[in-house]
């Protein structure tokens, strides 16, 4: 995976992402995403909210980031993820490597493993680097979170709960994304095709986020995966409503672990000399 | 401050108390309102640290702290101590008389004790209010202070104050706390509360006007973004 330029092309577009948002923050009063609700629900807002955590929140809080992460995010997880099992198939390497004493579910899991810390890696990468280019421009301090489009709200942290805050909201976002990367890592093993799993997992999360606007699938909207992939949001509401956050991370969870099992059956049932 | 006019300060206060007090039945309402406009005649200027701390429906503010500037007759400043800060409007000193503005009516009430203070009551109505849109006031007969203010209106809001006594001779308000409680409907949400913390005041320590001139406060004024954020 690491000797892959694609692996990187993630690293690549966040850390350019994240250079943007600095700019419109410094000379674009991309602040506005902070202050907006404050100034409509009667505060004398003076100062501006931009410092380390601000930025952090811009990626990953604002009406920012719900095109970051659900359009960029898993993108770049479901190039990796979808590639793990099908670029071998295409290489030829997996055969090689199945043709030796070892057990195919330790490989599996092994390859599963790996995949989850890039995915990991790759949401703390968009985080950490928005923070440290804020601290760098900005400084640090407390946090002004806006909410978004849907939900607006006023928040304010002071810098020690806010950096807590920004880490329970990465984390939880990391699950969403390993979902969608679940989900390409199973077509990829099902089709033995890096594009196809791309592209049948960014289809299923478009299609599942269509059908959970729809009222009338309403009944079945919470147990759809793309419903959680923002609940990192959810970290910046006072007080955070750990029910709705358990409830998500369980769905993900389930999500996380069937796909996993339905596609170490496959792996397990391979039949690599054909 | 120069001796004299502390001396003409302090003679004003205790003129208007006199004239409240010389109605012993009623008092006079407009002398009360009187003797509170004249509140803090003794403060030409001064600073203190403000910590705001605001929780409600979708609001959520904890202990934001900022520094707050007064020079008379009427500078405000409000300076963030880490990059921003935030007031609510109209709350500064936190004084109902000073909304009542002109051409608004007081009626004097009664006299009760309210929050372990010997108050008279005040009704107020401001100019063009709405028909039962009033304000209930509670001020302090020794100090001639707001001590307490509910409002009815758009909104049900209660406030309190608590002073202190400052440098042993100005007495000021070191903590606000409101209760905003939308009246019912649709879109009623749940109640807001505030509490406004004065700390390290610096009273009559001479505050440069350049500290008022710095940049205004951010005024809502993008369209595009307003258009987007539900209403």
């Amino acid at each position: 995976m690491s000797q892959r330029p694609r692996t990187y092309l993630g690293f690549a577009a966040f850390a350019l992402i994240n250079f943007f948002v600095m700019i419109g923050l410094k000379y674009g009063h991309l602040e506005w995403m902070g202050t907006h609700e404050a100034v409509r629900t009667g505060y004398t807002v003076t100062g501006s909210p931009a410092n380390a955590e601000f930025m952090a929140w811009l990626v990953v809080g604002s009406p920012l980031a719900g095109m970051i992460l659900i359009m960029f995010m898993p993108f770049f997880i479901c190039l990796v993820f979808g590639e793990i099992v099908s670029g071998e198939v295409a290489e030829g390497t997996l055969r090689t490597v199945l043709c030796r004493p070892i057990r195919r579910s330790s490989l599996f899991a092994a390859k599963v493993a790996a995949s989850m810390i890039y995915g990991m890696c790759l949401v703390l990468f968009l985080g950490v680097s928005a923070y440290l280019l804020g601290w760098a421009f900005f400084g640090r301090g407390g946090l002004l979170a806006g909410g978004t489009f849907e939900h607006p709200m006023v928040a304010w942290y002071g810098q020690g709960p806010a950096l807590a805050r920004l880490c329970l909201s990465y984390v939880l976002t990391a699950v969403g994304a390993t979902t969608v990367g679940m989900i390409a890592l199973f077509i990829s093993n099902w089709l033995h095709n890096s594009l196809g799993a791309i592209g049948g997992a960014i289809m299923l999360l478009f299609t599942a986020l269509v059908i959970g606007e729809i009222p009338y699938f309403k009944p079945i909207k919470d147990y759809l995966f793309s419903t959680h992939l923002l609940m990192g949001q959810k970290a910046f509401a006072d007080p955070i409503p750990w029910h709705e956050v358990a409830y998500g991370l369980k769905c993900l969870a389930i999500y996380i672990a069937a796909l996993f099992a339905v596609s170490l059956a496959m792996f397990q049932r391979k039949d690599v000399l054909a | 401050m120069s001796k004299l006019a502390c001396f003409a300060a302090g003679l004003a206060a205790i003129l208007a108390l006199a004239a409240v007090g010389a109605a012993n039945e009623k008092p006079s309402a407009d002398a009360i309102l009187a003797a509170l406009r004249k509140g803090f005649a003794g403060v030409n200027d001064c600073r203190a640290t403000v910590t705001l701390t605001v929780k409600g429906p979708q609001v959520s503010i904890n202990e934001m702290k900022m520094t707050l500037y007064y020079k008379k007759p009427n500078k405000v400043h409000i300076e963030a101590e880490r990059g921003i800060a935030m007031f609510p409007r109209g709350a500064l000193f936190g004084n109902p008389v000073q909304e009542l503005g002109n051409g608004g009516r007081a009626d004097y009430v009664r006299s009760e004790r309210k929050l372990g203070v010997d108050c008279y009551v005040l009704r107020l109505t401001a100019p063009g209010a709405r028909p039962g849109a009033h304000a209930t006031v509670w001020v302090d007969k020794k100090h001639t202070v707001v001590v307490a203010a509910e409002s009815t209106g758009t909104a049900d809001m209660k406030t309190s104050w608590r002073y202190q006594t400052i440098d042993d001779k100005y007495y000021l308000p070191v903590q606000m706390n409101a209760e905003l409680h939308p009246q019912a409907g649709p879109d009623t949400a749940g109640v807001i509360k505030s509490t406004i913390r004065f700390s390290n005041y610096r009273i009559n320590k001479g505050v440069s006007d350049r500290v008022f001139e710095s940049k205004p406060p951010t005024q809502d004024s993008d369209p595009h973004l307003r258009r987007r954020y539900r209403k």
